[in-house]
Order: C-alpha cells, then sequence, then structure tokens
C-alpha cells in the first residue's frame, strides 16, 4: 500500500536545515576557495587556482599540517585498534570485574576534549606537572619535553586520543566478539585446538568487518582532532602540532584570508576522501559465515 | 602448554591493571588538585588535598560566572537534541514509508552529510552566516536573525549538522519494525501523522533514547561550532573552559575544578544510564 503524498511533508524541515547549513556550504567553500575574500567585506575578487598554487607549491606551514596529521593518525590508528581489540579480548566475557573495567575503560570518552586536553596539558606540564612529580620520585632528573618538544609533541597528542578512545572501540569489537556463537569456541575445544588457532581460526576472520569498521572510525576520528589539539596547543602556534583543520582555522580566523583557507579545505576533503577509498578496498574483507 | 597459558593471564592482569591505572591516575588527580590551593599543588601534586577547600569552585561560579555557562550548555543541549531527534525521526518515517528508490534516494542524501568532516565546511559556513546576517539586516521587514552569539543561532547550525548522523541511526532502527504494523494502520484509515505518532515513535524508543544519549554527549562537549559562532552572551561551558586558560594560565586548581565542575553532569549521567550511554556511542560508532 501506498504511502499518502503527505510523508513528503516529514522530510522538509530537516532537508531546509540540512541543505542550507550543511550541504550547501560544501559548495560554498569550493567557489570561495577561487576567490580572495577576508571573511569581513563585502566584495571580493577571483584569483582561480591561485590559493591551490600556493598552498601547494609555497606553504610550507601547510605542508607540515599535513604531515602531522598522517603522524597522527597512523600512530593513533595502530595502536588505538591494537589497545582496544586487546583489551576486548580480554574482557569479554561479561563478569562483575570486566564490567566495571569496561565502564572505567569508557569514561574518557565521555568527558569533553577540551577538559581532556587541560588534564593532558598539566600532566605534560615540565614545571608542575604530574608526569614530572611521578618521575622526580623516581630520581629522574632531565625528563623529556613532552608538549615543549617540538620532535615528539604531536605524538604526545595521539597518546592522549588514545587514552581517551581505546575504550569507546573496545566496547565495538567487545559486541563483534560477543555475537560469536558460543558453540564455535566449544567444538574447537572440544577438537583440541591450541589458543593461537582458536583466534586465528574463529576469532579473526569473524571479527574482522568489526575491526574494519573501528579501522575506519579511527581514522576519521584521527582527522576530526581539531578539538583535542586545538585545546592542547592552546594558540601558541610553533606548527609542531598543526594539523589541517587547525591550519585551515587560524588562516581563517586569525589571518583574515577566507579564500586560501577554503581551498585548504577542499584539498583537506579530498585527502580524507583518498584515504578512505583506499583504507575501503585495503579493508573489504570477504565475509566470513560459519 | 600449561605455562604458557599461565604467563597469558598474568599479562592479562598486569596489562588491565596498567591500563586502569593510566586512564584513573589523570582523573583522580584533577578532582584532587581541583580541592587544593595553588600553594599546595605546587608543594607537592601528588599530595591529597588536606587540607582540602572549595575556593576555586566558590570563585568561578561566583567570579566568572559558571553558572551562566551552565545555563547556556543545558539550553543548547536540550534543545539541539530535541529538535535533530524530532525531524530526524521524522525523515527516518518517511524513508521507511517511502520504500525503494525513492527512500534510497532520501537517505542517501541524507547521508551524505556524514562524510564530509565537520572542520571541512567550518568556513564557508562561518562565510554563509555573514553574509545570511547582513542579507537579513538588509531587508527592512524581516525580523532581525543573528545566528552569531545567540543561542538559537547555535542551536539551528548544530541541529543542521547533527541531522545526518541522527537519520542514518533511526533509519536503521525503523527499518526493523515490521511494515504490516503501517500497513494494518492505514487500512485502518489512519493518516500517516496519526501512523508516526502511534506507532513508529513507541516502538523506536529505545533506538530514540539511546541516540539522544549520544547526541547529548556530542552536544555538550562540542567545542568547534561553539568557538565559531558564540562571543560573551551565548557562551557554552566548553568555551568558558577554553577561555579560563587563557586567564589562569597553570593554575591548575583552578582549572581542574573547572573541569570537573564542567564535566559532573556528564559522569554522573553515564554511571547511572551506562547501558544507554554505551548502546548509543556504539550505533553511532558501528553504523557510521
Amino acid at each position: 500500500m501506498k504511502p499518502k503524498k503527505v510523508i513528503y511533508l516529514f522530510i522538509v524541515p530537516a532537508f531546509l536545515l540540512y541543505s542550507l547549513f550543511s550541504l550547501y556550504p560544501t559548495f560554498f567553500g569550493l567557489y570561495l576557495s577561487f576567490t580572495n575574500w577576508d571573511g569581513i567585506s563585502a566584495g571580493y575578487d577571483f584569483v582561480g587556482f591561485k590559493n591551490y598554487n600556493n598552498l601547494i607549491t609555497n606553504d610550507t606551514v601547510f605542508a607540515k599540517s599535513i604531515s602531522n596529521n598522517m603522524k597522527f593518525m597512523l600512530s593513533v590508528v595502530i595502536f588505538q585498534t591494537l589497545l582496544s581489540l586487546i583489551f576486548a579480548l580480554f574482557l569479554v566475557k561479561n563478569k562483575t570485574m570486566n564490567v566495571a573495567l569496561r565502564t572505567l575503560f569508557f569514561l574518557p570518552t565521555i568527558l569533553s576534549s577540551v577538559s581532556v586536553a587541560f588534564i593532558w596539558s598539566s600532566m605534560y606540564d615540565t614545571n608542575f606537572g604530574l608526569i614530572k612529580a611521578i618521575l622526580d620520585v623516581f630520581g629522574v632528573q632531565n625528563g623529556p619535553g613532552w608538549l615543549a618538544d617540538p620532535n615528539i609533541a604531536i605524538y604526545c597528542i595521539a597518546f592522549v586520543q588514545i587514552w581517551a578512545h581505546t575504550g569507546q572501540l573496545m566496547i565495538i569489537f567487545i559486541a563483534g566478539l560477543q555475537a560469536i556463537p558460543a558453540e564455535l569456541y566449544e567444538v574447537s575445544s572440544l577438537e583440541g585446538a591450541t589458543k593461537f588457532q582458536t583466534f586465528s581460526k574463529i576469532t579473526w576472520p569473524l571479527i574482522a568487518p568489526a575491526a574494519a569498521i573501528v579501522i575506519a572510525y579511527t581514522t576519521m576520528q584521527s582527522f576530526k582532532a581539531f578539538d583535542l589539539i586545538f585545546a592542547m596547543s592552546g594558540g601558541n602556534s610553533n606548527y609542531a602540532t598543526e594539523i589541517m583543520s587547525t591550519f585551515i582555522y587560524r588562516v581563517a580566523f586569525q589571518g583574515y584570508k577566507f579564500g586560501y583557507a577554503s581551498a585548504a579545505s577542499i584539498i583537506f576533503m579530498v585527502i580524507v576522501g583518498l584515504i578512505t577509498v583506499i583504507q575501503f578496498k585495503l579493508l573489504k574483507t570477504d565475509q566470513v559465515k560459519y | 602448554m600449561k605455562k604458557i597459558v599461565q604467563r597469558l593471564l598474568t599479562v592479562r592482569v598486569a596489562s588491565l591493571f596498567i591500563f586502569s591505572v593510566i586512564i584513573l591516575i589523570p582523573l583522580l588527580s584533577i578532582l584532587s588538585t581541583s580541592f587544593k590551593t595553588m600553594k599546595q599543588y605546587v608543594m607537592s601534586p601528588l599530595q591529597l588535598p588536606i587540607p582540602a577547600t572549595v575556593d576555586n569552585y566558590i570563585h568561578l561560579f561566583v567570579e566568572n560566572n559558571l553558572h551562566i555557562y551552565f545555563k547556556n550548555s543545558i539550553i543548547f543541549t536540550f534543545f539541539t537534541v530535541f529538535i535533530t531527534i524530532v525531524f530526524s525521526s521524522m525523515v527516518a518515517f518517511a524513508c521507511v514509508r517511502l520504500g525503494g528508490w525513492k527512500s534510497f534516494v532520501v537517505f542517501g542524501v541524507f547521508v551524505l552529510g556524514m562524510l564530509i568532516p565537520a572542520q571541512v565546511n567550518m568556513i564557508p559556513l562561518y562565510g554563509l552566516v555573514v553574509k545570511l546576517e547582513n542579507f537579513v539586516a538588509s531587508v527592512g521587514w524581516i525580523p532581525d536573525i543573528k545566528f552569531r552569539d545567540t543561542l538559537y543561532g547555535l542551536i539551528i547550525i548544530k541541529t543542521s549538522v547533527l541531522l545526518s548522523l541522527s537519520i542514518f541511526i533511526l533509519t536503521g532502527f525503523m527499518k526493523t519494525i515490521p511494515k504490516e504494523l503501517f500497513e494494518a494502520a492505514a487500512v485502518d484509515g489512519s493518516t500517516e501523522g496519526w501512523m508516526f505518532y502511534r506507532v513508529a515513535i513507541p516502538l523506536s524508543l529505545p533506538a530514540i533514547a539511546s541516540s539522544s544519549i549520544f547526541l547529548c554527549v556530542i552536544v555538550w562537549n562540542d567545542l568547534l561550532y561553539s568557538l565559531l559562532f558564540t562571543g560573551e552572551k551565548a557562551k557554552t561551558l566548553t568555551m568558558a573552559l577554553l577561555m579560563f586558560r587563557g586567564e589562569y594560565e597553570s593554575d591548575y586548581p583552578m582549572l581542574f575544578s573547572g573541569v570537573v565542575s564542567a564535566s559532573i553532569p556528564m559522569v554522573v549521567a553515564y554511571l547511572f544510564l551506562q547501558r544507554w550511554f554505551i548502546a548509543g556511542i556504539t550505533s553511532g560508532s558501528v553504523k557510521g
């Protein structure tokens, strides 16, 4: 039975808001990227591909922000996926202790990035920080500079991202693990399979789709880490922790180069799109059914 | 063999213990530090706050008007989540009722928005808002609408960007409602509106509850849109926290009482409604 025509009205309110403030800006951004708009004045000129050209050939800070983004993404994706899988395997059974630990591991996920950023900025503080205090107890004199050291600052923030979100991804793995029928494990133990065999022949093939989701989600999350990095670097820009999104924000709102920032946004979108496609190809797992 | 199993068990216990400590130490330390004076903190960051002081909290609420930002964040979160859920469950319902290629198109158009990172849109979105405000001001007979530094403006914008995600989750759930229920209601001559209100919504309540909680966490913790669109009047709690940092630099006891105040509502809600939090956040990410 066909729905009445009135059903289309159900879509209208959401569509109006979505098209104006979510869909349209993407196209508007593409348009702006060919201009030299400063974000304030009414007029602007078309500059063709000048913004793109400058970004790609002349802007060392932009290049640095892309490389920082990649370092951040790779370290977060690798360690967060591994850790969350390991902890999921450890905590998969619904025992009281396991449930309590899951609750604890998940807790940082619900804190705001600003809170997490403040907590860890203080931990890393080389004068009054907690890590410094702990190192003092052990008599370590010259500890690392953490966020103050441009060589490791981005990894220090990656660690914080992992700290905050491993619990969340662990929960996704646990959901996947619990969906595996218990009979499979009974059979494998009857057959005398080793732990490793059980993992490689039963658990892994069946958890692979969940792993693909976790990896894809973590990748996106690490590109969207604007809040955390913005709040942790606290405005002092030695570019050691600049990623694409903080670069875009700074160029637009501190440099008043909206056209230029829009061009950077479009490049950002293309990079994210490319990585998503590559990942999709790599992670396309053959669905296993038992 | 037995030895290997034993060793694995030890590794398990050890790694769980270490990770628990890594999670707990920073959290306990900020809680404890927030009850210290700066002097106590500098003397020994590790020591417990004895004697404890609540001066930091009093200072934040009296001098820094934290209660105003609390109020702003509560209004912002409540209305954004409410409107998002209402509008997106309407779309989800339409998707289910339309069926076939029409449903595919509607769903596809909305889900497209999930693929574009918010940071890609932030500059053009800001530009659009500037232009809209200028346009509204230039046309005399339209009431003056301000999107910047008003709570309603912030609510409208955040709602718009959350719709994709919410439609994605809710459509997925509503598709599992047996079609016969709608058919039967239609045979009985019920209108689409009645069907939505009396069949689709009641049956989707679990999904609505968990995605509301998921959205609450996102909106309460929002930084990007508050950063872009609020000034003094509509400042949210996360923005206020960010500002404190400029004001107090490394006065950690002060900063942390702000962090604790801003986090307490979500943490308490989490401890009581854990199942829903986890269901919401996993449905948002797994299906996303």
